[in-house]
């Protein structure tokens, strides 16, 4: 036995890949071109699995904020806001975070990996409970890992099955911690928070919503799936991320709670990290004086997301949830899937190819995530090319 | 029965459809190697075995089971 033996079964997933000949998981992308367009093996490509929902990585105010702060402030920070001290940009990015989502505290983390990490071990220890749904990202499950409190699952998105869980926990739910997403990353469904804050709320236990996936989406403001289902101000804590609406990289949570800031001392990802550059602060800050002020891109991707998601259920595609930014093909037969994610790319739409475990329902998963930079002739591109593979696969079988 | 037995009992029932063909539960069954089961379906037996015990019980049991036996013996010290 050796260090190494434990990656045999990832070999051997590899070699299959290749000898189906697609290499999904890490496509080079030789060149950027716009937000929503990259060379990729030669090929114009339309950026399709990107969650670059609003498309602002290359907006230009943001572009400039970045380039501002670089010239001005430096290349990065060099070190941890416990440690090296917080950049005025740092302070005024929480409060407007804060203010944005009408909440007392606002707290910034270089990643959005981290803000859920950082988050849930500084909030909870050992004692506490955190009930994730069992469809919670990676992030969730390894913060609820690292903050030793006790782990227990309910069924995705089933308000019920929660209630029932939170009445076994007896007087222990008055330290518990519910977590759910407002848009799930990987089929693209919403929770129906308002269920499930008012399940938490009757049994006196916390709530915690990560909007990774509905920021600057969701919400007559764009606050994310709380605020569209009218519970924002029920919650107790808001996650999110600056790497999908927002453009750039980094995380924050926002709460009404002024204990927030308590996190700063607990949070080992949050004190032992360097902060976030000034580029990106600059960029994020920007990008959410964009959301407040332009909600036509939002506008834009709804109406994206109904034309695509109206097209490829028409083609036959059985399709992960109602239309959203997110729209994911199922498939049962992996080599089908495999081969539609390398006809898609040969035909110069990137998405993204989803494999089991990792999926739910241990489905195959073709994922797309629409931008409203997309224009209309890209959407059009993208259905073509599935009904085309709609048409190949009937011919073929 | 004992409490252990119970849980035995229903574990060795809501394992039975991830089996493979011709593999029987033992106490040494390891739960990964042998049953095969996904990190997605080790939730969804802890879920389905809550719901049998009416019990709450952590998932943080789960980094330190290996086999049948092993769930069985921490899932009756944590309830």
């Amino acid at each position: 036995m050796t260090l190494f033996d434990k990656f045999d079964k990832i070999t051997e997933k590899r070699r299959d890949l290749e000898a189906a000949g697609v290499d999904p998981l890490g496509v080079p992308m030789e060149r950027i071109l716009s937000a929503t367009e990259a060379i990729i093996g030669g090929r114009r490509t339309i950026l399709a699995g990107s969650n670059n929902y609003l498309g602002l990585t290359f907006d230009p105010a943001c572009v400039h904020a970045a380039a501002m702060a670089t010239r001005f402030e430096g290349t990065g920070t060099t070190g941890s806001r416990m440690a090296n001290g917080s950049y005025s940009a740092h302070l005024q990015i929480e409060a407007e975070l804060a203010d944005f989502y009408g909440m007392a505290k606002g707290m910034v983390f270089s990643t959005g990996y981290q803000a859920n990490l950082g988050t849930l071990s500084g909030l909870c220890t050992g004692g506490d409970v955190l009930m994730l749904d069992a469809d919670c990202h990676a992030s969730i499950f390894d913060g609820a890992k690292l903050s030793g409190a006790d782990v227990v699952c309910f069924r995705h998105n089933d308000a019920s099955d929660l209630d029932k869980r939170l009445r076994r926990l007896g007087d222990r739910v008055a330290r518990t911690l519910v977590v759910v997403e407002g848009i799930y990353s990987m089929l693209g469904d919403q929770a129906p928070l308002t269920d499930i804050v008012s399940v938490a709320r009757k049994h006196g236990a916390y709530i915690l919503v990560d909007e990774a996936h509905s920021l600057g989406i969701a919400g007559v403001t764009g606050c994310g799936v709380a605020e569209s289902q009218g519970v924002q101000h029920q919650v107790d804590f808001i996650v999110g991320t600056f790497s999908k609406s927002l453009g750039a990289t980094g995380g924050f949570c926002v709460s009404p709670h002024e204990e927030l800031d308590y996190l700063r001392y607990t949070s080992r990802p949050y004190i032992f990290t360097a902060s976030p550059p000034p580029a990106i602060i600059a960029s994020v800050r920007a990008a959410l004086a964009d959301v407040r002020s332009r909600p036509d891109r939002r506008d834009a991707l709804w109406q994206s997301a109904e034309r695509l998601h109206a097209a490829l259920t028409s083609q036959g595609f059985k399709l992960g949830a109602p239309p959203g930014p997110v729209v994911a093909a199922m498939f049962a037969d992996q080599k089908r899937a495999l081969a539609c994610w390398q006809a898609l790319l040969d035909n110069g739409v990137y998405v993204n190819l989803m494999l089991p475990p990792a999926t739910p329902g241990g489905h195959t998963l073709i994922r797309i995530s629409l931008s409203a930079a997309h224009t209309r002739a890209q959407i059009n591109h993208i259905i073509a090319v599935f009904s085309q593979l709609q048409d190949d696969f009937a011919q073929a079988s | 029965m004992s409490r252990r037995d119970d849980i035995a009992a229903h574990l060795r029932e809501i394992l039975q459809p991830y089996l493979p063909p011709d593999r029987v539960i033992e106490p040494d069954t390891r739960l990964v190697d042998d049953v095969g089961l996904s990190s997605m379906q080790i939730m969804e037996v802890m879920m389905e075995l809550e719901d049998a015990l009416d019990a709450s019980i952590p998932q943080n049991i789960l980094p330190e089971v290996e086999t049948f036996e092993q769930l069985v013996a921490a899932i009756d010290a944590r309830i």
